[in-house]
Parts: structure tokens; C-alpha cells; sequence
């Protein structure tokens, strides 16, 4: 318990969303004017700067109940509709990185501790994988290399791509790396459909996004973040009480406490901060190093699943 | 006896499947969940009443920069600009052009007539 109604995994998520969205500036600065919305009604409703206003002042109403423990749900629904409002609002301004951290507090947000919920919550990190991976699969350019033959080496321009890429008979590391990417996703997409393998489904996302990023030095907004913190949504409800033994209803807190969990938590939280400074390198270093404390993190949760088997093993022999 | 949260969440996956499926069947990839599939550089023109507009306000007209790049599909950007057209008033509209290219392939354009 912790304190709220929702499992400490899920509320451990949307705080880590909503920090990293209000910290990137999702919640203002890039809190866009209405442009041409989804929905033409939309546009008959208020002024441009009116809107992103509204969304802005919903945002923050939502993250601060998450952020204190106070009607949590409705502040994940707040949040989350702000989010997606801002996505509908502005075809032009289109933003994955802004509709899926969106979706993932929305439907954290609609969580009433029964099957469907979770079912759906999980369910919208598999869609995420589904149509990534259907999208590459039926677009050519994927397959022959000519996508990442030219976003890699004529818009990026990374040198040393360019190099291997020279060395090798003409464009097969693009066509690797294009059809690699594929079936990485579709792995991770195929293993998130299992429980016993979900495990392996995260471990595949960390390598995926992590090689994105240190080939490309792109984060793409928050996506590399909330991405892999949305996989949260698979941990144990239980998970941490788990991770933190004799802490009782001890929750994240008393977990972060301790020195295995503080370490990635405090890299977390303070990395971001030397991730915006002018510094290319150091940018770099932030990001990586804040995406794989997020990771070790993630790992701690998920291997806390096989500490529960245990207990629960040792429980049944005791009973017996 | 499913609860209305549960019915709202469900009902929420289902319509991104759908349009995900949707998404593969025409050209437009806003809801198809894949971002950064496609890398396209393009540029808007317009003018109005002989005048050309000036990048700041084809970005406010469009919510989108005059000049740049798109991660999704060039139809995406076209939807965009017609969409914006058809909603104004006849008197309001103005001629517009799209020039852009997917991926390194070669530059096309796209031409919304006002007149």
C-alpha cells in the first residue's frame, strides 16, 4: 500500500511522467496554440492561445494531485486528457511523444483494480509495439535501406556510420539495420504477450531505445523515457512492498531509501537536470546515463516478481 | 459486469487498433503509432492577393513551421494545409504549395488553388 488507491508501480509511473513532461516543458513551453484540429468542432471553442492555456493550467491541476497523493486517478485523467487535447488540437504539431504519455495517464488514471483496466493499460504499451512494428514492415524504404541510408547519413550525417557503411558492399548496413529494427520490435512486441516473457520484452526495449539514442543522440522529446518507464505497467502490484523486505507498507519511499534502489532513482532524477546543459557531450552522458539508471530500475521491479514466487512458495511449504 | 472505466479503457485500445489498420490504408500516419518511420524534409509557400506570406505567419496559419521536417508522412503535412483551407471562408483562403520529399527520394509538390 501507499498510501493512494493505485498499485505503487502505476503511481511510481505517472509521478516519473509527469515529472519528466513538466521538466522537459510539455506542460508549457511546448504546450502548443490550437492550429488545425482533429476535431473541427474544436475550433469553434475559444482562442488559439486561449487553449493552450487551458491545457497548461489542466496539466499542472493533474500533475499536482499526482505528485501529492491526492485523488490520484483524477489527477492521471487530468494530465493525461490535457495531453491528448493538445495532440488533437494541432494536426501540424503531431507528437508521439506527447499522445502516448497521454494515453499511458489516461488509462492509468481510468484503473479501478480490475482486469479490464490493467488489461487496457498494458494493452496500450503492446499497441505501441504493434504499430510501430506494422508501419516499418509495409513501408519499402525499411527494407531496401534507403530510410536509414539517408536519415543517418545525409540528415544526421554521423560520421562513423557513414565509414561502416562505406566499408561494407553498398547499403547493407542500412538494410540490417532496417530490417534489424523490425524484428527487434516485433520480438519485443511478441514477448510482451507473455507474462513469463516480459522480462526479456523490457530487456529488448532497453537495448532497442538505448542503441537508437547513442547512434543517434536523438531522446525524441521524452519518448526514450516515458517509453520505457510506461513498461511499469507490468510490474507486480506488490512489487516494491517486495523489493523493500520488513518496510511494511513502506511503498516507493521507503524503498528508495535503500542504496540498490536510491542509486538509479537519484541518477533519475538529477541527470536530466546536466542533460540540458550546453554541453553536447555531457547531454549525451546524461541521457544515457539517466535511461539506464530508469532501466536498472525497471529491472529491480520486474525481478521482484520471481522474489514474490519465492515467498509465496515458502508461504505454501509453512501452510503445509 | 464490466464497470464504465473498464468500458471506457477498452473502448480507447479498440479505436487505436483501428486506426492503426486504418492508417495502412491511407496516406495519412498521424494515429498509426510509428513515429519516426519517415523522414520528410519539406517547405510551404503561400501568397495572398499576389503578396507571399512570411514564414511566421504560414506557422501560425498551419501550427507548423514554414521550413522543415516531418517524422511521419508527407500526407500528413497536405491533410494539414487543406484541412486548414477548406475550413476558412472562400474570402480568407489563399494559394498554398507543398514542396517535399520522403526519405532522400525525389521533390514533389502539392498545390492547394484558392481561386
Amino acid at each position: 500500500m501507499n498510501g493512494t488507491i493505485l498499485p505503487t508501480p502505476l503511481l511510481l509511473m505517472a509521478k516519473i511522467m509527469v515529472l519528466v513532461l513538466a521538466m522537459r516543458g510539455y506542460a508549457y513551453l511546448v504546450m502548443p496554440r490550437r492550429g488545425v484540429s482533429f476535431i473541427p468542432i474544436l475550433e469553434q471553442i475559444g482562442g488559439d492561445s486561449d487553449w493552450r492555456l487551458g491545457l497548461s493550467v489542466l496539466f499542472f491541476t493533474g500533475g499536482t494531485l499526482v505528485m501529492f497523493n491526492f485523488k490520484v486517478r483524477l489527477g492521471c485523467v487530468l494530465s493525461g486528457l490535457a495531453l491528448i487535447l493538445a495532440t488533437l488540437i494541432n494536426a501540424g504539431g503531431f507528437a508521439n511523444s506527447r499522445f502516448y504519455p497521454g494515453c499511458i495517464l489516461l488509462l492509468t488514471g481510468l484503473w479501478d483494480g480490475g482486469p479490464w483496466t490493467m488489461l487496457a493499460l498494458r494493452a496500450q504499451v503492446v499497441v505501441l509495439y504493434f504499430g510501430a512494428t506494422v508501419n516499418k514492415l509495409l513501408d519499402v524504404d525499411w527494407l531496401n535501406g534507403r530510410y536509414f541510408e539517408f536519415w543517418i547519413r545525409e540528415k544526421l550525417q554521423i560520421n562513423w556510420y557513414s565509414h561502416a557503411a562505406e566499408a561494407l558492399p553498398a547499403g547493407l548496413l542500412s538494410t540490417t539495420m532496417g530490417i534489424t529494427t523490425i524484428v527487434l520490435e516485433f520480438l519485443i512486441l511478441f514477448t510482451l504477450l507473455y507474462r513469463d516473457w516480459r522480462p526479456f520484452a523490457f530487456a529488448g526495449a532497453c537495448a532497442f531505445h538505448i542503441i537508437v539514442f547513442v547512434i543517434t543522440g536523438l531522446d525524441f522529446g521524452v519518448f526514450l523515457y516515458v517509453s520505457l518507464c510506461s513498461f511499469l505497467v507490468f510490474a507486480p502490484p506488490d512489487a516494491f512492498d517486495i523489493l523493500s523486505p520488513g518496510a511494511g507498507d513502506g511503498g516507493y519511499i521507503k524503498v528508495s531509501a535503500r542504496r540498490i534502489v536510491g542509486k538509479p532513482v537519484f541518477w533519475l532524477m538529477v541527470i536530466p537536470i546536466l542533460s540540458w546543459m550546453n554541453n553536447d557531450e555531457l547531454q549525451i552522458m546524461g541521457k544515457i546515463i539517466t535511461t539506464m539508471a530508469g532501466a536498472l530500475l525497471i529491472y529491480l521491479v520486474f525481478s521482484s516478481r520471481h522474489a514474490t514466487r519465492a515467498a509465496g512458495h515458502t508461504l505454501n511449504i509453512n501452510q503445509a | 459486469m464490466i464497470s464504465w472505466r473498464a468500458a471506457v479503457a477498452v473502448a480507447f485500445i479498440a479505436v487505436q487498433i483501428g486506426l492503426i489498420i486504418r492508417s495502412q490504408l491511407i496516406p495519412e500516419k498521424f494515429f498509426s503509432w510509428g513515429p519516426h518511420d519517415r523522414q520528410v524534409e519539406y517547405t510551404i509557400t503561400g501568397s495572398q492577393g499576389g503578396q507571399p506570406l512570411v514564414d511566421e505567419e504560414i506557422t501560425v496559419r498551419y501550427g507548423m513551421p514554414a521550413k522543415g521536417w516531418n517524422s511521419h508522412s508527407e500526407a500528413d503535412i497536405v491533410w494539414t494545409v487543406a484541412r486548414r483551407e477548406s475550413r476558412l471562408p472562400p474570402q480568407l483562403r489563399i494559394n498554398v504549395s507543398v514542396t517535399h520529399r520522403a526519405n532522400g527520394g525525389p521533390w514533389k509538390t502539392w498545390r492547394y488553388q484558392a481561386d
